[in-house]
């Protein structure tokens, strides 16, 4: 998988950095090195640039740049959009800004939350027990782990 | 005399503590790539005269724009008594590996962990010995916030000067394929006299990884050295271990501390934000202008008024006669004119120096660089661009932090076009005059349309000058700070300062000349000024000026200031003159015009030595001149007809 293609919010490892060599001191000097976690961010208008965190630090890229960059799932974590029905899934994190997150306060999802897919378009998941309609932009802001 | 270096990764706060350190007023600004060129100041420490040079920031030695290559070239060529690296405590690894990169090269080099009073204020705990014991330096933690840590630098410094002790000495050694791969280059090069300067470790790895510098030292000794594919599969080799060190380093000497503050996080999230970011980042630059006018204004009201009597106060001391008239109609309207607008020129610059001291000026260029892309340039220029809001001379010389050539150069020859706050004055004199009640709306019109005229210029210098590539960005986005009052003021008072410091200087002496100019033989129509506006005026018929303004145009090339000046000496009272001679179509076409026109004296010498001739000045003059035609003469003859 290329590093433009990870979705945000999720964490994925460095296998390997193919740039033209007067970028490649730069990269590698950077943190993007083979081995080396990445944390997709955010996305700049439009969906390109978008921010990493690599060691520690916010950088930005290109996609046509993170396409440069292959990496490998490290987490099971993954947006609840690409969820499957009749699964069991706890939430691990929000992507959303303030107003998102206290609207899934008032929906009760919170981190930590068990939740099972019941079903898909429209996506609607029971939570102890109680059902709830999830926009399908929510359900991207929504991230996941399978149990 | 001995020499210390201050070393480090972009924004880690080098020219902060260079300033702590001399007492030097360095630009300092939370984005990375402030600084582009070597500054250098003098302390006295214990008896000692010790020279700071402040570099560039560098992420790594294999350097490739302009300022990255000032700072590699000067650690190549140059012999520093202490090379002092300095990393952000909340970030460390990439400074430690440059940290490794630089102590592969030298011997004499001290760590320094910089902003520890941000640390601190976290919880996180970093445990020096660790540190000391796994790179072999000493280490300091400073703050060049708080002034801790400051003394103890400098007595280390001071300590490996005289003692030549520089800690330990631990070496990383790499995969075994490249430990074996560089004992058979440093066998080959060990008793090489001329390469005595260098380590033979560093010159050996830096063959594998294929650096061109080294490559070509090592010529003459026909070594067989690695090519293309290999040395790209080396430094990526190279670049791992270290990093798996610092990782395993860092995971004893540091504890964890809470990376994301909710609150940088939630505003983070908006002003970068997919669908507000763009219109975040329009609604601050309004809020901004608001501020320079709606806030400022009373405070200019306060010195026009001043100025006017002084002057009458003159006249009715100095009584009639053409010296009177120097000084009043001449000195003091002139540089009166442009004094006025102070409080509105500092408070661009305050607005300005927020934007750049909070951290937001990267996220602009991240919000906006997909259009830049379009333009075949990227958010890096936008930031440089940005600048020039200021002045256009230090966004010139910002661009030396852009890589690419061909983008540094279209970025170079359309930053005059971004209106600085030189031009500033014309502006609100004439938008007060025709546009009473929307000036802010009218001077933000100006501001955009000079950003819309500048990214039009960049597509047609593209197309015509080069074919443009669309280049990469690699940008680092440094964390929300909290402005300190200090640090505003001092960016607020180094810009400010200038301005006055022109009024004092070329403005006086322009507003000398005009007064000459426009008085002699005869005064008003009859004077050389007269001769040499109405000789021009033609040209400018279509356009509607009046002889007058195309005589402060031809003055205002010195300095844009100039143009207000000119015309508070030549129509006395602007504001109950100009109604009568022109249009409010025509005031808006002459702003135009003073927005594109020319790029000032300043500017034009300091896009030759960025460029390193004169054409591309000579270039950016006739270029301007031509843009600035165009508009305003389509604003005349378009809003004419509307009305
Ligand atoms: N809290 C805190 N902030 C600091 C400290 N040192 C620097 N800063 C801030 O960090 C930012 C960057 O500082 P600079 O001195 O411009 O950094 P630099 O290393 O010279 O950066 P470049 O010239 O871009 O390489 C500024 O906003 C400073 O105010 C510190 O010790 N503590
Ligand atoms: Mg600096």
């Amino acid at each position: 998988m290329k590093l433009s293609e990870a979705v945000v919010g999720t964490k994925v490892k460095i296998v390997s950095v193919d740039f033209p060599p007067e970028l490649q001191g730069r990269i590698l000097g950077l943190g993007f090195v083979p081995g080396s976690i990445v944390e997709v961010v955010r996305e700049a208008p439009f969906g390109d640039p978008r921010v990493y965190t690599v060691h520690g630090k916010m950088i930005t890229l290109r996609n046509s740049e993170a396409d440069l960059i292959e990496v490998e799932p490290v987490s099971k974590n993954f947006p609840l959009s690409m969820a499957e029905v009749g699964k069991h899934y706890i939430v691990k994190a929000f992507l959303g800004g303030p107003f998102f997150m206290s609207k899934m306060r008032s929906l009760g999802i919170n981190v930590g939350s068990k939740i099972m897919v019941a079903s898909k378009f429209p996506i609607s998941i029971t939570i102890n027990g109680k059902p709830v309609r999830i926009g399908m932009g929510m359900a991207e802001k929504i991230i996941v782990e399978e149990i | 005399m001995n020499t210390v270096a201050l070393v480090g990764n972009p924004n880690v706060g080098k020219s902060s503590l260079f300033n702590t350190i001399t007492g030097a007023r360095q630009y300092v600004a939370n984005w990375p790539g402030v600084t582009v060129s070597r500054k250098e100041g003098i302390r006295r420490w214990r008896g000692r005269e010790i020279k700071l040079v402040d570099l560039p920031g560098i992420y790594s030695l294999g350097a490739i724009s302009i300022d990255e290559k000032i700072t590699r070239d000067y650690l190549l060529r140059e012999a520093p008594d202490v090379v002092v690296v300095i990393v952000d405590a909340l970030n460390m690894e990439q400074g430690l590996y440059l940290l490794i990169e630089v102590l592969e090269m030298r011997e004499n080099v001290m760590l320094v962990v910089n902003a520890i009073d941000e640390a601190k204020k976290r919880g996180m705990k970093i445990n020096r010995y660790e540190l000391e014991k796994h790179f072999g330096v000493h280490v300091v933690f400073t703050s060049a916030v708080t002034g801790e840590g400051i003394d103890e630098l400098l007595d280390r410094a001071l300590h490996i000067i005289t003692t030549k002790d520089v800690h330990s000495f631990v070496e990383l050694t790499y995969q075994k394929e490249i430990e074996e791969k560089v004992r058979k280059i440093e066998e080959r090069i060990q008793n090489a006299k001329r390469l005595r300067s260098y380590k033979p470790r560093w010159l050996a790895l830096k063959a594998l990884e294929g650096d061109p510098e080294v490559l070509e030292l090592l010529e003459e000794f026909e070594i067989p050295v690695p090519t293309g594919e290999e040395n790209k599969k080396y430094k990526e080799m190279i670049a791992q271990r270290r990093y798996q060190y610092i990782d395993s380093v860092l995971r004893e000497a540091t504890t964890s501390f809470d990376q994301k503050l909710s609150v940088s996080e939630a505003f983070d999230h908006v002003v970068t934000h997919r669908f507000l970011g763009i219109p975040i980042f329009l609604a601050m630059m309004y809020l901004a202008f608001t501020f320079t006018f709606d806030v400022m204004s009373p405070l200019s009201d306060l010195i026009d008024t001043g100025i006017s009597s002084l002057g009458e106060w003159l006249r009715g001391v100095m009584g009639n006669g053409w010296v009177t008239s120097l000084v009043v109609d001449g000195v003091v309207s002139g540089v009166g004119a442009v004094l006025v607008f102070v409080p509105n020129i500092f408070g661009m610059f305050l607005a300005l120096g927020f934007m750049e001291e909070v951290g937001y000026l990267p996220r602009a260029a991240f919000v906006i660089d997909k259009l830049m892309y379009k333009l075949k340039l990227s958010g890096r220029s936008f930031m440089s661009l940005i600048l020039g809001f200021g002045c256009n001379v230090p966004a010139v010389m910002s661009t030396r932090g852009i890589a690419d050539p061909r983008e540094r150069l279209i970025t170079i020859l359309v930053a005059p076009f971004i209106t600085c706050s030189a031009r500033l004055p014309i502006y609100i004199l004439l938008a007060g005059i025709f546009f009473k009640g929307q000036e802010a709306a009218v001077i933000f019109t100006i501001y955009i349309s000079s950003i819309v005229l500048t990214a039009i210029s960049a597509t047609l210098l593209n197309k015509i000058l080069f074919k443009g590539q669309p280049i990469p960005l690699v940008m680092e986005l440094p964390r929300y700070r909290l402005p300190s009052a200090k640090n505003l003021w001092l960016y607020v008072w180094e810009r400010g300062k200038h301005f006055l410091e022109k009024a004092g200087t070329i403005i006086l002496i322009s507003s000398i000349a005009i007064w000459f100019l426009g008085s002699y033989p005869a005064p008003a129509d009859k004077s050389f000024a007269a001769d040499l506006g109405k000789f021009f005026e033609p040209l400018f018929r279509p356009l509607g000026y009046d002889w007058r303004m195309v005589t402060a145009l031809i003055f205002g090339t010195a300095a844009k200031e100039v143009v207000v000046s000119t015309f508070q000496m030549m129509y006395g009272d602007p504001s109950s003159v100009l109604p009568h001679l022109i249009t409010p179509p025509v005031a808006l076409s002459f702003m135009f015009f003073v927005m594109a026109y020319i790029p000032c004296f300043a500017t034009i010498a300091v896009i030759k030595t960025e460029t390193g001739g004169w054409k591309w000045a000579l270039f950016s003059v006739m270029y301007s001149l031509f843009i600035a035609y165009t508009v305003s003469l389509l604003i005349s003859v378009v809003g004419g007809a509307i009305l």
